[in-house]
């Protein structure tokens, strides 16, 4: 039989450290909060349905409720659109808090499996989507099979490795970086 | 306000009248000019919601019910201006072809000039108000839209002498709405624009709410708060029951959109802490509880008396709790908006505070002052005029003392800050209760503790 | 003769290639010279380093920016994600003077560096802007005849402004591909949804049926307010969105109608006289009507 649990969030488990990590991944206005709703009104997370989206991650940001947040894969359905950033009263920059709370999770391997595939395209081919079967579809409408990006130029590739590998992909990916 | 001199007890204020082209000692108020004036421009007081003429009376109530000329827009000065010859003139002479009359007063003057009047008084209380926020600001809400108002032309909307004589009537089709949202904190708790809550609209948006519900109850209303502030007497039963007589209250979602839709409706998109998910509205009519700001020139204003602006633009008290109508400058007291936001009880007990104190401080017709205050040595004085500037209260002058240019203090005015004791360079002046010994003397007192 | 890099992404060149095809035919009109820039990266994405840290998002970005340095010109793309990520990777940079020089750090062991002198534009903006409605105007060689247009500018075209060089006067209210599409002859009104998001993105990458709901509701509110004859994208990664989501949910037997969509830069082209199968070649809604209505037809 399947566990139940019930519907309550133990506020005491608040870890300060967390917020403060939020802080430094880019979440800096975190504070500023008053829980408008604004973004909440128009973001993709809230409307398609989520769990989680802008104003209770932000919420439960302020709260520290670090293993609600992790546990919960919502922040990475976030669209990026920054529609949010554009009409936060508080200029929270509530995308930031978004990719605060994905950096915290990441390097707790807290993420899909396909952002690792991700990571893996655009290290090794310095293309994140890197879909098979390019080549026919390019020839089709008459260009050349592979476009003129690091595909094309192996020696440029490896430079272009060299730069990740000066980054924090070298800590976060589970791949090795060769 | 031109001109300000003097301080508490003695101010010498000169007050610019405006040329209105009507002579007001004969000017009935009767409104014959209002209504053959050919000249139509966007009537301010309605806010643009419709137009008024080039000679008018501001609005039915004003006090005293005379016209004045708009120079700017009147035909007679504009061709004047350009030909030299005068022009229309039809609120004087009427139209003797159609046999319409002109002004029957015969108040109508053309050669009115701007006049200067001097007054001397002891207190002055300066209560000029607020403006409320153009919704121009927040592209998020369709401004281009004539159906997504402020919440002040709704209000013109609803009054029995506003631009629709009372009916209630959308902007652009002039069809009566079905549906209304309105949306609070537009422009208030927003860093973006203010930062502080406006105070007022969330009971004026009930109010709103009640005259409508009472008048029409088939419309359909949306309330959109983030939350709903009704602090004060007989507020919170006020919200109870305008709930009770159906307008509908959508909390903890400031609006994000309104969008216009190819049929003429406007879908608003909001957020509903308690549904706990976005909520989406087609309505017919948007209002916007616009932000109250500060009027234009109340810096002016301000610097004419020395009286400081905060942050936000209002008039600052000297402090919050003890001295909320005094500002820094004596004398100077304010009320009202001007202040800060607030609604009309509080408007009128800081009104009546402000003139009890501007009593209390002319009728015994002496004014005592502080101690601490700063003063001239005239032997010492270099004459470098550093001090002048830098005094923050405009309380120091340079004089002629025997038969040099010395600066002197006016006690009256100053405020005992203490800036000008240690700016001057001749250590010429004395910033009493706070000398160099009497510091240091306190420094060893402390030291010795 | 005026230049441009033209910077594909990833999408455009390996899913999209029609686009690619389309957007050299319309420079090559329009007199401006593409220059490809060669080495190029992904922008990169925002599931991948910027999702690591800001630091590791500029130093990516800056890849691409130092090729566009390297030849002294400006960048178009014509996907969304790519103007995002590249230009806000830049004003990261460009605001925080000690990032900029970390990067640097990095850029110093490839013998390479970041100046930051290359703009990067979307092909909204460079039309609008570099082109000019007038100069689109006088290439037109298929008038649209009417052709009732749906636009869908995206969200990154769009937002966040404070990192954009050039943008719409009112972002909630887009105007510029709707000139663009009047330019060529097609009719192209405002409707309520204009601004919505489309759904494509992290959200179709990890909720695809929430992702093709939020698609459908847009769609829906497309059909009902203006039943256009295409819908118009601003960006690759939307129209993936507008015309594979499309095909999917009528696979699902979600919709009762299809919509042909179409790239800017593919409607553009169409319009300067390019060949629709090499235009249109990965289109999955079916474009007949379209191209109908071009020819004269109703």
């Amino acid at each position: 039989m399947e566990e139940s649990s019930v519907n309550v969030i133990n506020l005491n488990q608040c870890d300060e450290e967390f917020i403060k990590e939020l802080e430094k991944f880019g979440a800096e206005e975190l504070k500023e909060c008053i829980q408008c709703g604004k973004c909440a009104s128009t973001c993709p997370m809230a409307l398609a349905g989520l769990d989680f989206y802008i104003k209770r991650i932000i919420h439960a940001a302020t709260l520290g409720l670090k293993d609600v947040l992790l546990e919960d894969s919502s922040v990475w359905g976030c669209q990026s659109c920054n529609r949010c950033v554009e009409i936060c009263p508080m200029d929270v920059k509530p995308y930031e808090v978004i990719q605060a709370v994905r950096r915290a999770a990441v390097r707790v391997e807290s993420c899909p499996a396909n952002t690792y595939e991700g990571l893996r395209n655009l290290y090794k081919n310095g293309h994140a989507v890197f879909p098979k079967g390019f080549e026919e579809r390019r020839k089709k409408v008459g260009l050349p099979e592979k476009p003129p990006t690091l595909v094309s130029h192996e020696e440029l590739r490896k430079k272009f490795q060299e730069v990740l590998k000066q980054t924090s992909l070298a800590d976060v990916a589970p791949f090795k970086l060769d | 306000m031109e001109e300000v001199k003097g301080y508490v007890g003695n101010f010498d204020i000169k007050i610019k009248k405006k040329a209105k082209y009507v002579d007001w000692d004969k000017c009935i108020g009767c409104g014959v000019c209002t209504e053959i004036c050919p000249v139509k421009v966007p009537n301010e007081y309605n806010y643009g919601l419709n137009q008024r003429r080039a000679a008018y009376i501001e609005y039915p109530q004003a006090v005293p019910k005379k016209a004045v000329i708009d120079e700017p827009n009147c035909l007679y000065f504009k061709t004047f201006k350009k030909t030299g010859k005068p022009a229309c003139q039809i609120c004087e002479k009427g139209i003797p072809a159609k046999n319409i009359q002109g002004c029957p007063a015969d108040a109508i003057k053309f050669d009115d000039r701007d006049e200067f009047v001097d007054i001397k008084v002891g207190a002055v209380i300066i209560a000029t108000g607020f403006k409320p926020m153009s919704k121009t600001h927040f592209k998020e809400y369709s401004p281009q839209s004539p159906d997504v108002i402020t919440s002040m032309e709704f209000e013109r909307i609803l009054s029995a002498t506003g631009p629709t004589g009372g009916e209630l009537k959308r902007p652009s089709d002039g069809t009566k709405p079905k549906t209304i949202a309105m949306i609070s904190c537009v422009g208030s708790r927003d860093e973006r624009y203010h930062s502080y809550c406006s105070k007022v609209c969330c009971m004026y948006m009930l109010k709103h709410a009640r005259i409508l519900k009472e008048k029409y109850p088939y419309i359909n209303l949306y309330l959109f708060f983030i939350d709903v502030r009704t602090a004060g007497k007989d507020f919170e039963e006020f919200y109870v029951y305008t709930k009770g007589l159906g307008a509908k209250i959508i909390r903890g979602g400031r609006v994000s959109s309104v969008d216009e839709k190819p049929n003429g409706k406007l879908r608003v998109r909001g957020f509903d802490v308690d549904l706990g998910s976005p909520v989406e509205l087609e309505a017919d009519l948007v209002v916007l509880a616009t932000a109250i700001e500060p009027p234009d020139g109340v810096d002016d204003i301000g610097r004419l008396f020395s009286a400081t602006c905060g942050r936000e633009g209002f008039l600052r008290e000297v402090h919050t709790k003890l001295y909320p109508v005094e500002t820094a400058a004596r004398g100077v007291l304010i009320a009202g908006c001007v202040q800060g936001p607030k609604d009309i009880p509080e408007s009128i007990a800081q009104s009546r505070a402000a003139a009890s104190s501007a009593a209390s401080l002319i009728i015994p017709g002496k004014i005592k002052f502080e101690a601490i205050v700063s003063e001239v040595d005239r032997e010492k004085c270099s004459s470098c005029g550093v001090c002048v500037p830098l005094c923050p209260y405009s309380a120091i002058k340079i004089e002629t003392y025997k038969d040099k240019e010395k600066a002197k203090i006016e006690p009256a005015l100053c405020a005992g800050c203490g800036v000008c004791a240690s700016a001057c360079p001749s250590r010429a002046i004395t910033f009493h209760g706070f000398t160099t010994e009497q510091v240091i003397e306190q420094i060893s007192a402390l030291v010795e503790a | 003769m005026k230049q441009v890099g033209l910077f594909l992404g990833c999408n455009i060149p390996f899913n999209r290639p029609d686009i690619e095809y389309s957007a050299r035919y319309i420079l090559k009109e329009l007199g401006v010279d593409a220059v490809d820039l060669e080495g190029a990266s992904c922008c990169p994405a925002f599931g991948t380093m910027p999702s690591l840290d800001i630091e590791g998002w500029a130093a990516a970005s800056a890849w691409n920016l130092v090729l566009a340095d390297e030849k002294g010109i400006d960048l178009v793309t014509g996907c969304g994600s790519c103007y995002g990520s590249l230009n806000e990777a830049k004003h990261h940079m460009e605001s925080h003077p000690e990032l900029k020089e970390k990067v640097n750090q990095i850029y110093a062991k490839v013998g390479k560096e970041y100046k930051g002198t290359a703009k990067i534009s979307n092909f909204i903006n460079f039309l609008y802007e570099s082109v000019g409605l007038e100069n689109i105007k006088a290439k037109v060689k298929n008038n649209l005849n009417g052709l009732k247009c749906a636009v869908q500018t995206g969200c990154h075209n769009l937002w966040p402004s404070r990192a954009y060089p050039s943008n719409e006067d009112n972002t909630f209210y887009p105007k510029r591909m709707r000139e663009i599409c009047e330019a060529l002859g097609g009719a192209a009104p405002h409707y309520s949804a204009i601004t919505d998001c489309c759904g494509m993105g992290a959200l179709r990458s990890n909720a695809s049926d929430k992702s093709l709901a939020l698609f459908k509701k847009k769609l829906d509110v497309i059909k009902e307010e203006l039943d256009p004859d295409i819908c118009v994208i601003g960006c690759s990664s939307c129209l993936l969105q507008f015309d594979g989501g499309q095909a999917l949910l009528a696979e699902q037997k979600k919709l009762n109608y299809q919509i042909p969509a179409l790239h800017l830069v593919q409607l553009t082209a169409l319009a300067l006289g390019a060949d629709v199968d090499k235009v249109a070649a990965f289109a999955k809604i079916p474009l007949n009507g379209v191209i109908n209505k071009i020819k004269g037809g109703n």
